[in-house]
Parts: C-alpha cells; structure tokens; sequence
C-alpha cells in the first residue's frame, strides 16, 4: 500500500510513560526517503510525544528508533542533529537573538567546539530564510517577532541543520493562510528535490491531499492508521481519529473535511 | 560586525583601568618617587597592584559566572547573587570559620573549599526547586527559590555567629563584610589554582550555553547534552563563586550588570558575550574599587556597597522589561 524505496527512520515498538500514564503504546513506523508524512490525532492523543521519541529528545521505556538501520542510542548527540532535525510547537527565548542568529545555530552540529559559523553556513542560513519567504526578517530580533514569524524562523533552523529527516510539531499552527501555504509547498520541494523526510504533526486536514504522500493518525497512544491521503482521509477512519462525526467531500483530487455541528 | 572588536577593545579598556586603579589612592604615584623612594614602590607593587589584580580576578569571575548563569537558565535575572550562590557560598564559609577551620590545608584554605560545597548545595537546590513543575522552569520561581535560599542561607550565617565564640564571631562579621584588600601575591596565586580551571571549563562550554540561551529543546535537538551541560556548568560555577566570594565577601550585581552591559555593546552571541563579561567586569570591578578606596579617604567603603547602588537600579530596569518577556 505504501511506496517502495529506502527506509530512513523506523520506529519499533515504542512505549513511553509520564510517570505512570501511557502516552504511547506499542507504536511500529517506517518512512521512505523522500515522503511527506503527517502525523494527525486528537489533543493528547500522543502526537508529540511521538515525534519526540523519534527525534531523540524522549527515551522510549521499550522499543527502538533507527535512522538508516543504526539505533537512534548509537549515534553522538551532534551526528544525531545532522541527521534529524526537529521543530519544536513553540520556542520561547527572552534573549532578543537576531532570527538570522538564531537559524545560524542550525549549523552547530557542523561547527567545532570553539569558532564561529563561516561564510558557507551564512548562506545555508540565508538560503533557509528565503525558502520560507522569510529572509526580511533576518535581522530583527526574535523577541519582537509575531508566533508566526517565529515559527518559520524555527523551520529554517531546521533547513539549515541540512538534516535527513525533519519533524515537525505543528509547524503551521501560528501561520496564515499564505505562509501556511507556503511552508507545505516547502516542504513538498525539499522532498522532491534535497530527498529530505518529512513527518510534521498538523490538525490542518485540508492541505494534506496536496502536500502528504503518507498520512499516520494517532489515538490514545496507538497508531490507528497508517496510508496514502485517499486512505485515511474517510469519514469512518477521521470519526474514530477525532471521535466526533466527521463528514468529507471529494472533488478533483481534493477532500474537503468539516465535522458536524 | 561589532562582536569581532570586542576582545580587543575590552582589552584596552582593562588595561586602562588597571591603570587608573594602580595611579589613584590616596597618596597618587609619581613617575620621580618610584625610582628614588622605596616606600612608594612598596605601595605600588606590594599593595596597589595585588588589590587591583586581586578586583580583576573577583570581578572578571562573577561577571563571567552571571553571563553562563543567565544563558544556562535563560532568564536575564540570574547571577550568583540573585540564585542564592553566593548566600549558600557564605553559609559554607561563615561555618568553616565557626567551626575553627580558618586555616590552611596543604597552602589551600578551607574556606575556598566549604564556600566551594556552600555554593554547590544551592545551586542545586535552587535548580531542583524551580524545576519540579514537570520539567519545565518558570523564571519567577527560579528568582524566588534564589531569594529564599539566600535568606535561609543568611539567617544560618546569624544563628552561627549568635552561637559561635566571640573572635570567631568577629573573624565571621569582619569576612561578611569582604574585601579586596591584599599584600603581596600569595593568596593570589591559590586562588588562580581554582580559578583558572573554572574559567577554562566555561569557556569550552561557551557554544552549548549559546544554544542552551536560544531554547532548551532547541539545544538538545542540535545535539547539546542538556544534562550534563547543566552538571558541568555548575559545578564550574560554584567552584568560581566559591573562591570569590572567600576572599572578597559576597559582592553583588557585578554578575547581572556586566553581561547586561557586554550584550548591549556587542550583542546576544554567548560565545562572545563569556569572554566579554569576563573583560569586562574585571575593568568594572577595578574602577568600583577605586572609587570605594578614594569616596571617603582617608577611610574606605564597602566594594560591594558601590556594586549594589549601581545594580540595583539595573536589576529594576530589567525586571520590568521580563514582563514583556514572560507574557509571550
């Protein structure tokens, strides 16, 4: 049902408590190079909680990650972040760092202990900035940006990380209908054209014909789906997913989605 | 780019601070008396260059722990004083001096060491008290949990010299008050034996703190381990604040002023901003001795009476501005 081709990140039996309440339960995943995935639940259904296991930044209590077939465990922290990249929901920092500074840091993992970024990583910052339309706001200071701006700002510390695989915590969820628009297109094009992996975390259901290949849906910790949009995108599969009665309608090549009043 | 001048005109200013802490006091040095009159080049190289060398150290220290302290908990507010390191490096002190250890041990002084385990034991309660939310620490109850330790810590340092004999109570009183005041270059050297390794460990640690300021999960996703950063940091931290606050008494604010002042002139960067603290809250420290040595000649104030005018205000500044910061 999925696309053949290489897998870059697998997940295998993944656990993970909060003291003693599960967050996520038994969860198996595997992504091919180059797929858009989305990763869409209920509030509290474990979605981030997910990502972050599979960024590293969590250790499940059982089961494994592994990029490329090497255990997530196994890698250096520092070789980790050149191969995931990860967006966290909101970034908070009370220190006005220029959002060009800021993007900038995404180069560390390349960088040695002591010394500064050079001209290359400048313009792979730059670069990153621009992809998202966001180069204006290179030297403004972070603190005085709207959540929006902050969070294409977080995005293109993460294209400037050059990573593999790139996960994403609601990434849209400050941004407006243009930048919405636009972070989905860019991320459909460093798919298909930098073969970067990605699975971003999004309640907006609406984008996912045009920009996901492969579409997981959590609930209560369990994955409870996992395909192609025309797969997941049913009324019976989004019912179960955000139990409520969810209603959808296809027309050229696109769903539109709406739960009953 | 401005950051790339800091280290050189930081520099220029130390040494020109040094200068004016070396030729004011209050019998000003003459080119003609250094060369005929042995009793001024005593006071020259015996007592007005240790004490300025002795306020570039105490001050290039806190400055440089306050600028790790800010970044490691990113909260503006933080420094050694505010975080309750020195209280607790106090407490350690004052109850080595009661306890009759007012000595030496093998050249090292016991203080440096019970400051040093004063310090830590706070550090780390504080960290433990504004973390247990879940993980996540607010800065309000970092500042809190600092300001309650340092009370806890100060009405210890009270109880102990209430119970302690009367000249360790005054051996006590008298080390409260601290001072820079120095002859010769023997305490100097023990102190840079602690020192030294201190700054080096910060130093290396100046990248991981840089993106520690920029988020906590943002530093751990590019590969900071965050934990050990944190242990690292410490333990450096109150090693430095330790042998500081041993010698020259719990001077406050140089810690919160002088990163503040470093980022204002050459910007957010940690990895200058570490070494351009440290610069400058030597030449600050030095030029704040100056001014307590010739205020009031021929009798002396308190250094750190002139740091805390001088911080106070400051503080209030930014402890307006943080709540712009915190209703993000």
């Amino acid at each position: 049902m999925l696309r053949d081709g290489e897998v870059i990140i697998e997940a295998k039996n993944l656990n993970f408590a909060y003291e003693s309440v599960v967050v996520v339960s038994d969860v198996s995943l595997r992504l091919q190079r180059k797929t858009v995935g989305a990763l869409i639940g209920a509030n509290g259904s474990g979605k981030s909680t997910l990502i972050r296991l599979l960024a590293g930044l969590l250790q499940p209590s059982s089961g494994q990650v592994f990029i490329e077939g090497v255990q997530l465990n196994d890698l250096a922290p520092r070789d980790r972040a050149k191969r995931i990249a990860y967006v966290p929901q909101s970034t908070s920092t009370v220190f006005p760092f220029t959002a060009m500074e800021v993007v900038l840091t995404g180069r560390s993992p390349y960088g040695g202990r002591f010394g500064f970024e050079n001209k290359n990583d400048e313009e792979i910052a730059l670069a990153a900035l621009e992809l998202l339309d966001a180069s204006h706001l290179a030297n403004r200071p972070i603190t005085e940006l709207s959540g929006g701006e902050r969070q294409l700002v977080t995005v293109a510390r993460a294209l400037a990380q050059e990573p593999d695989v790139m996960l994403l915590d609601e990434p849209a969820s400050a941004l407006d209908l243009k930048h919405r628009t636009q972070l989905a297109r860019a991320l459909r094009r460093l798919s298909d054209e930098r073969n970067i992996t990605t699975l971003m975390v999004t309640h907006d259901l609406m984008l996912l014909d045009s920009v996901a290949d492969e579409i997981v849906a959590m609930k209560s910790g369990r994955l409870i789906a996992h395909g192609r949009p025309e797969q997941v995108l049913l009324e019976e599969v989004l019912s179960d997913v955000y139990e409520s009665r969810v209603r959808t309608f296809r027309n050229e090549e696109r769903t539109f989605i709406w739960a009953e009043f | 780019m401005r950051a790339r001048y800091a280290i050189p005109i930081l520099l220029v200013g130390l040494f020109g601070a040094i200068a004016v802490g070396l030729y004011v006091g209050y019998q000003p040095v003459s080119w003609h008396a250094l060369q005929t009159d042995p009793i001024a080049r005593a006071v020259l190289f015996r007592l007005r260059l240790p004490r300025v060398i002795m306020a570039s150290l105490v001050g290039a220290s806190l400055a440089l722990v306050g600028a790790a302290l800010q970044a490691q908990f990113r909260n503006p507010l933080a420094e050694p004083f505010t975080l309750g390191v020195s209280g607790g490096a106090t407490l350690g002190a004052s109850l080595a001096i009661a306890l009759g250890f007012g000595i030496s041990f093998a050249g090292v002084p016991i203080i440096f060491i019970a400051a040093f385990a004063g310090a830590a034991v706070s550090v780390v309660l504080v960290y433990r008290l504004a973390h247990s939310g879940g993980g996540v620490m607010l800065p309000g109850a970092l500042l809190l949990a600092g300001v309650v330790l340092n009370l806890c810590a100060s009405s210890c340092v009270l109880v102990i010299q209430y119970i302690a004999d009367y000249s360790r109570a005054l051996q006590i009183l008298r080390w409260l008050m601290g001072s820079l005041d120095v002859v010769g270059f023997g305490l100097i050297w023990r102190m840079l034996i602690f020192l030294i390794p201190g700054w080096l460990i910060l130093a290396a640690y100046a990248r991981d703190l840089h993106l520690l300021a920029t988020g906590e999960e943002a530093a751990a996703s590019l590969g900071v381990d965050v934990q050990r950063t944190e242990r690292i940091v410490f333990v450096a931290s109150s090693l430095i604040v330790g042998v500081t606050v041993s010698v020259g008494g719990a001077i406050g604010f140089v810690g919160l002023i002088v990163p503040h002042a470093a980022r204002l002139l050459f910007g957010q960067d940690v990895r200058i901003l570490l070494p351009a603290s440290f610069l400058l809250g030597a030449a600050f420290l030095v030029l704040a001795d100056t001014l307590a040595r010739v205020a009031i000649a021929p009798g002396e104030m308190p250094v750190g009476a002139i740091t805390a005018l001088l911080g106070g205000p400051v503080f209030l500044l930014l402890l307006r501005r943080q709540r712009r910061y915190s209703a993000m």
